[in-house]
């Protein structure tokens, strides 16, 4: 039986645009289990980005409840929140958001000393992730504008799994990056997964998805479906099919 | 804590140039602001300090020797309030002194320097080991302003006698100081006093000079007192006036300094302040990644602000030890003007006040400024949203009627508000520096005529004293624009006080920018009088006072009064 991590319910996420309260997620229940993969797409506009940073604690809900490794996010302050997001969060945004002026290992240690005070520990695996996502001492040295977009997201996710979080989030994390590029980034992020890291992606793009072992498809701030597959292996023809079996159902 | 500074290395990289200008800036306000605290907080306690440890007289009077008696100093001695009094005996004399390059008549009272009083005391700070004789020990004041040195002859010439006496040393006193109370002391040898004192048998002076409780009432009851017996008062002064007087330009060195440093740290307080602002605005994305990675927001505000805080405390401790070898140079300036020798020493309170102040108010601003971190979401931040920012459309170039270039500024304009804003308000404390700075450079440097006549009455080019009346013959001389027949030793009685009179034959010629109410004196019976006086016995122009001298009096109309005395 799978470890449930992360228990949302009654979920309602809104905006005022003017007078009008604009509903981005209506009333959506979702479990998340460790160990997973979870892909959440939809089309543009479904809620997609907007419920994951609930679940993470980067966007307050406007009603509901969220249960992230037993303690309510829903109700915590914002300095709370983010005290909590540094112990069991991790991030790989799209646009990456590396600090400038920094090098990539300062980036990661910036992430990974906020939790640890073990400065040579921390920077031990540091260098442990670099050489699992294949970035060199020469690059890993150097600042986000002197490497590429692939090598920059590698590190993103360096960073991310730096403190070893309950989750990793990550919002289209090859959105900005070319075929080869997101190719690596998607395998670094499969490869720590096969070793027991929980992963929760945004996507709109069938090759990212195709990565993950559960599939929730987001339509009008709901859970219009969802599917189940099994670990990703190269060219399983029956993972694909099932795949896009589900998302010609869902309108995809 | 820790976590938050560690990234302010971050910040620091990232607002180099900025954090560089504002140090700059904030150090040489606090060169400013250090030299002012350390004048403010010590020159006057130290001037206490060295008056009361000379023993000085809190009041003081010299009177012509044939109307001193015994009795005199046993009557002062039991006025109320007076703890003790003695006097000094010397000769009074006008003399040409050659002061930077121009001779002036100065009051100078000449003491024997073997007469060593109890009160009033003075030490020689500077004298020639070389056996010299016929020796003088000038005062501090006299020695700086001449252009002569130890071992140098000082000469005066006084009704065809020619004086000379050998420069063996200074004597630092603070009875006088300057030439405040219109006099000073130097200080001869037992010989050339005896010569001087022989040759001047009518410029014989009794200095009286009294310890009181309160130097202001004994003044005035001595006065008071002098008054009555028809006593000729030929100088006087007292402990507060003569301070008030002396360190004049102490206090307006501490103004001038304080206003400067004080616009410089607030113009740079609020550039950073901005700047910092801005830089939020700018790096929000980065502010969101911050706090997505878990950093609160009082470790990333605190993180911002930090390589302020460390620079402006670097920088302020830097700026305060430069202070030190400005100050020695600001020393001299009040030693020149008061006589007074203010020795600069280390005030480790002045310089935790500054150090306070300058800490507490970068703080204030770079807090401030990082306030708004508080209200970032890091979702929003991230996405470049900011909630707080104003939507409004300014100028819409549909609606809006001329050329679009006019509409592109305008909006620009309106887009950028508070920027045009700090803007202004350094724009305005810079031209309120500027302009102070010139119009002082130019009334002082260039101009200083100004200067002068804005603080005394019309100055001339020449002044001769004269026991015979030379006028027509000076009138006559060419380049002569106006002669003025002017008397300011004379003093006149009012209500059992004796006050400094001035006459002269014609005021108009004066050019007395002092008087600010009222017109110069024209007839016999009219007097102008000095705002203390208006002040104390409530006289305006038109009220009619009695004055008196020597038991004679007379009834005068108040018809003008002067900013002095």
């Amino acid at each position: 039986m799978k470890e449930k991590i992360i228990s949302a319910k009654n979920l309602i996420k809104s905006f005022k645009n003017g007078d009008i309260d604009q509903i981005i997620i209506n009333n959506l229940d979702l479990d998340i289990y460790d160990n997973d993969f979870t892909i959440i797409m939809g089309s543009s506009g479904a809620g997609k980005s907007t419920l994951m940073y609930c679940l993470s604690g980067m966007d307050k809900v406007t009603s509901g409840e969220i249960i992230f490794k037993g303690k309510d996010i829903s109700k915590m302050s914002n300095d709370k929140l983010a005290i909590f997001r540094r112990k069991n969060c991790g991030f790989v945004f799209q646009q990456i958001y590396m600090l400038d002026k920094m090098s990539l290992m300062d980036n990661v240690l910036t992430s990974g000393l906020l939790v640890s005070n073990n400065k040579k520990e921390t920077i031990r695996k540091a260098k442990e992730l670099f050489k699992k996502v294949n970035i060199p001492q020469l690059t890993y040295k150097k600042n986000m504008n002197q490497v590429s977009g692939g090598e920059c997201q590698r590190a993103g996710i360096v960073r991310a799994a730096i403190n070893n979080p309950a989750v990793i989030f990550a919002d289209e994390p090859t959105g900005a990056l070319n075929s080869e590029n997101s190719t690596a980034v998607l395998d670094v992020l499969t490869e720590l997964n096969n070793n027991g890291q929980s992963i929760i992606m945004v996507t709109h793009d069938k090759k990212s998805a195709i990565r993950g072992n559960r599939i929730i498809y987001l339509k009008d701030g709901k859970i219009f479906g969802e599917l189940s597959l099994s670990k990703y292996t190269k060219n399983d023809e029956e993972r694909n099919e099932k795949l896009d079996k589900f998302l010609k159902e869902m309108g995809g | 804590m820790k976590k938050a500074i560690a990234i302010s290395k971050y910040f620091f990289r990232k607002n180099l140039k900025d954090i560089i200008s504002f140090s700059i800036i904030l150090f040489i306000a606090t060169v400013l602001f250090s030299s002012a605290i350390h004048l403010n907080n010590n020159v006057s306690k130290d001037y206490d300090s060295e008056f009361n440890r000379l023993n000085t007289a809190s009041s003081f009077f010299t009177i012509p020797s044939a109307e001193y008696e015994d009795s005199l100093l046993e009557d002062i001695r039991n006025i109320k309030g007076i703890k003790d009094a003695q006097i000094q005996r010397g000769v009074m004399h006008t003399v040409p002194v050659d002061m930077e390059g121009s001779t002036q008549e100065q009051n100078q009272i000449f003491y024997n320097i073997s007469d060593i009083p109890n009160i009033n005391k003075r030490e020689i700070i500077n004298e020639t080991k070389d056996n010299i004789d016929f020796g003088i020990y000038l005062s501090n004041y006299t020695f700086i302003h001449s252009s002569l040195d130890i071992k140098d002859k000082y000469e005066f010439n006084i009704d065809n006698i020619l004086y000379t006496f050998n420069i063996k040393g200074v004597v630092n006193e603070m009875q006088y100081g300057n030439y405040t109370s219109s006099v000073i002391g130097e200080y001869l040898e037992n010989e050339p006093y005896n010569y001087l004192l022989q040759k001047n048998k009518d410029k014989k002076v009794v200095t009286i000079s009294v310890i009181g409780e309160e130097s202001s009432s004994a003044y005035k009851d001595i006065s008071k007192y002098l008054s009555s017996k028809n006593i000729n008062v030929l100088s006087k002064n007292y402990e507060q006036q003569a301070k008030n007087q002396r360190l004049a330009i102490s206090n307006i060195l501490v103004l001038i300094l304080v206003v400067f440093s004080g616009c410089m740290l607030i113009i740079s307080l609020f550039v950073s302040k901005f700047k910092i602002e801005q830089s939020i605005q700018e790096e929000m994305a980065n502010m969101g990644t911050l706090e997505a990675l878990g950093y609160t927001s009082n470790e990333i505000i605190i993180a911002s602000i930090f390589p302020y805080i460390v620079s402006g405390l670097v920088f302020t401790l830097l700026g305060i030890g430069v202070s030190y070898f400005i100050l020695p140079v600001l020393s001299m300036v009040i030693e020149m003007q008061s006589g007074f020798i203010w020795k600069v020493k280390m005030d480790l309170l002045s310089n935790v006040l500054v150090l306070f102040i300058n800490l507490s108010l970068i703080i204030l601003f770079t807090f401030t400024a990082s306030f708004k971190i508080k209200k970032l979401n890091p979702i929003n931040a991230i996405r470049g949203l900011n909630e707080n920012e104003s939507h409004q459309n300014h100028f819409e170039i549909e609606k809006t009627k001329g050329n679009i270039n006019l509409i592109l500024m305008l909006k620009n304009f309106m887009n950028t508000k508070k920027q045009n804003i700090l803007l202004g308000i350094v724009l305005f404390f810079i031209t309120i520096v500027s302009s102070f700075i010139g119009i002082l450079f130019y009334n002082i440097n260039m101009n200083p005529i100004n200067f002068i006549n804005t603080l005394v009455e019309k100055h001339p080019s020449v002044i001769v004293s004269s026991t015979k009346d030379l006028r027509n013959e000076i009138k006559n001389q060419d380049n002569v624009k106006n002669v003025l027949y002017y008397d300011e030793n004379a003093t006149l009685n009012y209500k059992d006080n004796s006050y400094k009179t001035f006459v002269a034959e014609n005021f108009d010629n004066l050019g007395n920018d002092l008087c600010y109410e009222g017109s110069n004196p024209q007839n016999s019976n009219e007097v102008a009088i000095g705002s203390k006086i208006k002040e104390t016995y409530d006289i305006n122009v038109g009220d009619y006072i009695t004055l008196s001298k020597n038991g004679i009096e007379n009834k005068y109309k108040v018809v003008r009064i002067c900013s002095i005395g």
